[in-house]
């Protein structure tokens, strides 16, 4: 689940939490990040795949809700408050790097940060996001938040403020084109023809 | 290939697992005190200008990016040999065997390409004049006034350079690189220099990709007495490919000479090899290329049985199927009886199977593998895979032997539902 029901968040209550931020407490800057801190960086890590600028990510999520938590109104919504800032910061990072490699400005890094735990999986993992950059912004993080999050449709479509039908039109989309991009990728296309027999 | 959403989900898992949900806890604290520590720190108003300013700011950069646009690729002048050669942009300069071959551009600077150097002079412009040496020596004197940047491109290094006197010396054959600064300043880049080496004058920087030795030396002004004799800096040689060797004597003179090691050259550690580093990096062609560069004959007959499984890795992820052959087969040759050795044989099965097209062949490595390894971590999956193989090859009889021995073995298995299908061809 993307985010608890009411009342089932960790730690301090998103009222207290709220009202401690609007007085400037610091203790409450760590209850935020008490609360969130594992879903923020679960989000990113998995949106972005371990990536070198995930700690940067994770904090200027924090930054940003914190300079703006004069605008939540209903302390309720913390935990999907959060998530969407999260989003938003994934957002315009995929679309600042997609830019940046249309210009060619971009270095592509070597080295990724996961652990070679299986090698053969971890050469997935590695194809698998560099296939997803491929796609837009908002398609990768509706693809990601289905494959790897698991989540429904329906959340899916919360987490990224769009209605439903958006919702499904992009991940339709995400998977079309990651499907033809996989086609042609040895990796991708080996691994899956070997588990065709699943059921 | 029709995928339907099932088995994206499947592939969703398998990376997530690889992935994990996060940095490690220590990571976690030190992102927990830092949003504790700037929490509530003041955020500078930004300053506004007035709109009169705007204005003139606009025409000034409007001004100035068409001044840039104009100046941008305008070709520079030059000559080769004073005129006696043709100078075109992107051509090709050898110099002769026995003479150096000099190159005049405007504002006085001079490349000269030692006897028998040769190289191409791939971009002269007024933002940059690149030359890419192939093999040999290039001196440089830059009298630049600082319109143009100065490189010389050797190997995977790049030296950039304003308002200097340099050599850069490169040898193909043997992976070295030399680069000696009499005057001013350069910026060595490269593979190993992340972050690009400063090198001033008086300064020689030596690079052996073969013995994976980084050093630097202090050389002597030209002005200075004539050094004693001993371990001095060796003199540069006429012909690179003979002379320029990284003999014994002369590592043993860098080291007894006044070598100072360069902070980040201290770390001396060994250098992963190309293809290593390219294979980390998912670039697996391009990783093989370089491998083949390398020698592969000499990769499959000295390499470690690590780096032959990397290297049959990648060749099968660039779907090289016949190198992937070559490289499994030398380990079966070189660490029999090796678990290596037993994996090499499934993959064999596998490469045949789903890359060179070749049912029967994949059917026999796989019975193979069942025989080196029965009871091995890979017994289902290649029991499984041979009945898939055996049904490919049009051998139905032994397809169903072997689906009736998985039924039996693994009730409820991965494969169960061929096996089914194949027992009741």
């Amino acid at each position: 689940m993307l985010v608890p029901a009411p009342g089932c968040g960790e730690g301090e209550s998103p009222y207290s939490i709220v009202d401690g931020l609007h007085r400037g407490d610091p203790n409450a800057a760590s209850a935020l990040f008490d609360r969130a801190g594992e879903r923020v960086n679960r989000l990113v890590w998995r949106m972005l795949g371990a990536d070198p600028e995930h700690d940067d990510l994770v904090h200027q999520v924090f930054v940003d809700a914190l300079a703006n938590v004069h605008k939540l109104r209903d302390p309720e919504s913390l935990d999907r408050w959060i998530v969407s800032i999260t989003l938003n910061i994934v957002r315009k990072e995929l679309r600042t790097r997609r830019l940046r490699r249309l210009l060619r400005l971009d270095v592509e890094d070597a080295d990724a940060p996961s652990p070679e735990l299986d090698p053969e999986r971890h050469m997935l993992a590695r194809r698998f996001y560099s296939l997803l950059e491929q796609l837009s912004a908002d398609e990768q993080i509706a693809f990601t938040l289905r494959l790897l999050e698991g989540c429904a449709l329906a959340e899916v479509a919360a987490a990224c403020e769009c209605s439903l039908a958006t919702a499904k039109r992009r991940l339709s989309r995400a998977l079309a084109s990651f499907t033809r991009l996989a086609q042609v990728d040895p990796v991708l296309s080996c691994w899956i023809a070997s588990r065709r027999h699943e059921g | 290939m029709k995928v339907d959403l099932k088995a994206w989900e499947r592939l969703g898992n398998a990376v997530a697992e690889e992935l994990g949900t996060g940095p490690d806890p220590a990571r976690r604290a030190r992102q927990r005190q830092l949003v504790r520590e700037h929490a509530f720190a003041p955020v500078p108003t930004p300053w506004r200008p007035p709109r009169w300013a705007l204005a003139m700011g606009m025409a000034a950069t409007v001004a100035l990016v068409c001044g840039w646009l104009a100046m941008r690729s305008s070709p520079i002048a030059f000559s080769v040999d004073s005129g006696a050669a043709p100078a075109r942009p992107g051509g090709w300069l050898l110099a002769p065997a026995r003479q150096p071959l000099a190159v005049d551009f405007e504002e006085g600077t001079r490349y000269e390409l030692e006897a028998g150097t040769s190289g191409q002079l791939a971009e002269a412009s007024t933002r940059r004049v690149r030359f890419v040496l192939s093999n040999g020596a290039v001196s440089a004197q830059i009298r630049s006034k600082g319109r143009s940047q100065w490189s010389v491109e050797a190997g995977a290094y790049r030296v950039v350079a304003t308002g200097t006197e340099f050599t850069v010396r490169w040898s193909a054959q043997k992976a070295f690189l030399q680069v000696a600064v009499t005057s001013g300043k350069v910026i060595v880049e490269g593979e190993d220099f992340e972050s690009g080496l400063p090198l001033s004058a008086g300064h020689e920087l030596t690079v052996d990709q073969r013995t994976r030795q980084v050093s630097l030396h202090t050389i002597p002004a030209p002005d200075a007495p004539a050094p004693a004799p001993g371990p001095d800096l060796p003199e540069v040689a006429a012909n690179p490919d003979q002379d320029l060797e990284p003999a014994p004597a002369r590592a043993a003179a860098a080291k007894t000479a006044d070598a100072r090691r360069h902070p980040k050259l201290a770390q001396t550690k060994r250098m992963d090899s190309d293809w290593r580093r390219l294979c980390a990096a998912g670039a697996y062609a391009e990783a093989l290329e370089e491998a083949e560069r390398d020698g592969l004959e000499e990769l499959l007959g000295s390499a470690s049985s690590e780096d032959l499984q990397l290297l049959a890795d990648a060749a099968r992820f660039a779907n090289e199927g016949a190198t992937a052959r070559r490289v499994l087969q030398a380990i079966r040759r070189r660490f029999p009886g090796t678990p290596q050795a037993r994996t090499s044989t499934f993959l064999l099965g596998r490469l045949h199977a789903e890359q060179l097209h070749d049912p029967t062949a994949a059917a026999d490595w796989f019975s193979r593998y069942l025989q080196e390894d029965p009871a091995g971590p890979l017994a289902e999956e290649a029991l499984g895979r041979r009945i898939d193989a055996c049904r490919q090859a049009d051998r139905l009889a032994e397809a169903r032997e072997a689906a009736e021995r998985y039924l039996a073995r693994y009730p409820g298995g991965i494969f169960e539902v061929l096996a089914k299908d194949a027992a009741n061809d």
